[in-house]
């Protein structure tokens, strides 16, 4: 079983999800029946895919929740919040529980007191008793037993007693007529399931042979599955009955174990081990049977009906799922293709041959194709990540008591794997001050003629080469003056630099490390953490984040992601012996410096851009690969990482490359300035450098402010 | 009984799986794969096969309305109906709309084959 886990979690994941989803628009419009239809379909599943893999608790809950949820489809309990939140509280355990399928941590308890409140809704709601699980899996269901005893009664009573008068007339009259009698006894394989259905299906097949004057037990009883193993029939068969041909076709039936066929000898009224019958004839099974079909058919295409229309929203997708170790290794191994092609490209110039030119160029146009074609399997909707954040939001919203509507649109944009699953944090911290910070309360909000209800918008979409995330909320804004005054008070700026700062840089303070604008520190967005830590983990993903605020009108933060991390476009540069490749994004501009513009401020060197002074590194010497030469004029390329600028003096540009990122192993992937490496196309490895690093390192880190005046 | 082909029809990829492995261990030949009822009905027709398992509660056609469709195209059809507990009334619809026999989730591997043997032999 072991192996199917994974496939387990992700499906059961999809599921939750689904779950997720139809609860909170069920909530919005509890009219909206076909989330119940969703919701329990859902349920439905997670049961039958946890009682395979064994995890009972699992399938015990969901049960419950199946069976409430069906109560709910049928109209027979309405959808409030309370239950929605119960519900959610039941989602949530299975989460847990499947997030602990190693562990093993106990859950029983938690699981019995959900279950006995899942079973209190409905029970107390509707009238009708709850569906136990059936025997087999759940051992102890208690109501059941006294059943059982009535019945070993009665089967005691089945041997001994007699046929009344009429269905002794009725025997033989048919034994008149050549028809025999005959009692059929069928036992199930130990531990068989919906056995009600098995003693349906024996049924049916006797039928055919004859007329069944009396089963045991009741069909009723068979059909509530009151019976252990085995049951039996009173069978008036057909004339032309072949005894074989029966028992043949009853063993037919998948989990019957034994058939013992009797007949029946009537002499004078009287016969040996005869079923009595008590209360049903042979006409009244016939009835039952018919009731329980019409019945079933009703309640069938009813539920059908409903079904059908609203699966058709999330029918599953043609997709196939692979694991990531398996896509990391293709396009690895598309990496290295790309790397040995460009060597093959440049070895072939070498050789001036048409034909060899002629495949070589149609080599290269395939394996950019593929290239291209492997990019894409990386590529995952950035769904992922905000279908999360609609719960999120939404027991946010109710824990400040505030009513929140978050609206999200471009959930199907796509971007990289690695940065779909590492922009769930900055979001989630987005989203909660948004939450916390940015929307009023009802009170404030009607005060300031505002719609009582406070929207949240979560947007994404492509622009280039980038995908673009914002968080946009229609609450307070931020106010400059009062983060001004909070950053002089954290000393983060001096009470001159706040007097001349302007608002949209002052608002941009929010983004320096150990600052917060909350007066109170919340339980939901304070602890300290603040927007530093999301604008640093942006950066981290060569990303940048950038803030728009109105004043009583809201809010808005804009993230710019790049699409992938794999490959990138760099500029390739010299350092003495070496080559290092600069990320393009990272790139403000290249220049050549004369040394008479070159100044010298607090022994570090400095130039002026456009009115703008920048601080002037070596790069050669801030590696430490050598020391700085006077020279004629200097090639200097102008670096930017948030609102941090430099340039770096090196000794050659070499143009632009798109490179394959190839990660460090464990023991130096720790060296701040460098991002990773790549290797060209001679085969040589180089350095990919890392500018949010070296500009933020130690000797490096004289940022724009400093020399700002 | 060696090399009966069998359509398997489940929307959960993850029973699809767990039954394909189940039934390819005991010598039997997956000849398709469908992930609802109107799959389960097209491959049907396409691929013939000696047998097909069929899910009941699936997105798009459901597979009781399946088993109906199949059986009119195709009388003879051997279809053994999937189900999970609690889903009697329907398993009592699926065999009276022309299904053979039921195997119920979760899997017990014996069951199953041994279904499947008295079906098809």
């Amino acid at each position: 079983m072991e192996e199917y886990r994974d496939l387990f979690l992700a499906e059961a994941q999809e599921y939750l999800q689904n779950m997720t989803d139809c609860m909170l628009e069920l909530e919005k419009d509890p009219t909206a029946t076909e989330n119940l239809t969703e919701m329990f379909r859902a349920a439905h599943s997670l049961k039958g895919m946890s009682g395979t893999m064994g995890y009972e608790l699992i399938m015990k809950l969901t049960h419950e929740m199946e069976n409430l949820l069906d109560k709910l489809r049928s109209g027979e309990i309405s959808v409030g919040t309370d239950l929605v939140n119960l519900l959610f509280e039941a989602v949530d355990l299975v989460q847990v529980m499947i997030n602990d399928l190693d562990n093993q941590k106990n859950f029983s308890s938690d699981v019995q007191a959900l279950e006995k409140k899942l079973q209190g809704w409905y029970e107390s709601a509707g009238k009708e008793e709850s569906r136990p699980l059936e025997k087999g899996i759940d051992g102890e269901n208690s109501p059941e037993d006294q059943e059982t005893e009535r019945d070993a009664a009665a089967k005691d009573a089945f041997i001994k007693a007699e046929l009344n008068e009429f269905e002794k007339e009725m025997l033989k009259d048919a034994a008149s007529r050549g028809e025999n009698s005959y009692h059929i006894n069928v036992w199930l394989r130990e531990g068989s399931l919906l056995k009600s259905v098995r003693s349906y299906m024996v049924y049916k097949v006797i039928e055919k042979h004859g007329e069944i004057v009396k089963t045991y037990p009741s069909m009723q009883a068979m059909e509530e599955e009151k019976f252990d193993r085995d049951f039996s029939f009173l069978l008036l068969g057909k004339p032309d009955l072949d005894i074989n041909e029966l028992e043949k076709s009853i063993k037919g039936i998948a989990e019957v174990e034994k058939v013992i066929i009797s007949s029946l000898f009537l002499e004078d009224g009287s016969e040996k081990a005869a079923p009595p019958l008590q209360e049903a004839q042979g006409t009244a099974g016939a009835n039952a049977r018919e009731k329980r079909n019409g019945d079933q058919g009703g309640a069938v295409s009813s539920q059908v009906a409903k079904k059908v229309q609203p699966s058709l929203n999330r029918s599953s997708e043609k997709t196939v799922r692979v694991e990531t170790a398996k896509l990391d290794a293709l396009v690895n191994l598309v990496g290295e293709l790309i790397i040995n092609r460009t060597r093959v490209l440049e070895l072939g110039k070498q050789f001036k041959n048409e034909n060899l030119e002629a495949s070589l160029e149609q080599l290269e146009r395939v394996t950019t194709e593929l290239q291209s074609a492997v990019m894409t399997l990386r590529m995952v909707p950035i769904k992922q990540v905000f279908d999360r954040f609609p719960r999120m939001v939404r027991d946010l919203s109710q824990e400040r008591g505030k009513e929140i509507e978050l609206i999200i649109s471009g959930e199907e944009t796509e971007l990289d794997r690695t940065i779909v699953n590492q922009i769930g944090d900055p979001l989630v911290h987005l989203l909660r001050n948004a939450v916390d910070h940015g929307i009023e309360d009802e009170e404030e909000r009607k005060r300031k003629g505002k719609r009582p209800v406070g929207t949240i918008h979560l947007e994404a979409h492509h622009e280039g080469s980038h995908v673009v995330v914002s968080v946009e909320d229609d609450g307070s804004g931020i106010d400059p003056e009062k983060v001004k005054e909070k950053a002089v008070q954290k000393n983060i700026i001096t009470r001159e630099e706040a007097e001349v700062m302007e608002a949209d840089e002052a608002i941009r303070l929010i983004f320096r490390s150990g600052f917060s604008t909350s007066a109170e520190v919340t339980d939901i967005s304070g602890r300290g953490v603040g927007m530093d830590v999301v604008k640093t983990s942006i950066e981290a993903l060569n990303g940048t984040v950038e803030v728009k605020s109105e004043q009583g009108k809201g809010s808005k933060f804009i993230l710019r992601l790049p699409l992938t991390l794999a490959i990138i476009r760099t500029l390739m540069v010299r350092a003495g012996e070496e080559v290092f490749a600069i990320p393009i994004e990272a790139i403000r501009e290249n220049l050549f410096v004369e040394p008479h513009e070159i100044r010298t401020i607090q022994q570090g060197k400095v130039i002026t851009l456009r009115e703008e002074v920048l601080p002037l590194y070596c790069l050669k010497e801030e590696l430490g690969m050598g020391f700085f030469e006077e020279q004629e004029v200097y090639p200097v390329v102008v670096v930017q990482a948030g609102e941090k600028k430099a340039g770096f003096i090196v000794d050659e540009l070499m143009g632009q490359q798109e490179v394959v990122i190839k990660s460090l192993s464990s023991f130096i992937n720790d060296i701040k300035g460098v991002a990773g490496a790549t290797v060209l196309g001679d085969g040589r490895v180089t350095l990919i450098l890392d500018i949010a690093g070296l500009l933020e390192d130690g000797r490096v880190n004289v940022g724009k402010e400093n020399f700002n005046h | 009984m060696l090399g009966k082909r069998i359509l398997i029809t489940d929307d959960i990829a993850f029973m699809r799986m767990t039954l394909r492995n189940i039934l390819v261990k005991n010598g039997y030949e997956i000849a398709g794969e469908a992930e609802d009822g109107v799959q389960a009905v097209e491959q049907y027709m396409i691929i013939k096969p000696d047998l097909v398992t069929m899910d009941i509660t699936m997105p798009n056609m459901d597979g009781i309305t399946a088993i109906k469709k199949i059986m009119e195209k195709d009388p003879d059809a051997k279809i053994v109906v999937v189900s999970a507990m609690g889903q009697k009334a329907l398993v009592i619809e699926a065999l009276n709309s022309g299904a053979k026999d039921f195997i119920v989730k979760p899997f017990q591997p014996d069951r199953i084959v041994e279904a499947l043997q008295k079906v098809i032999g």
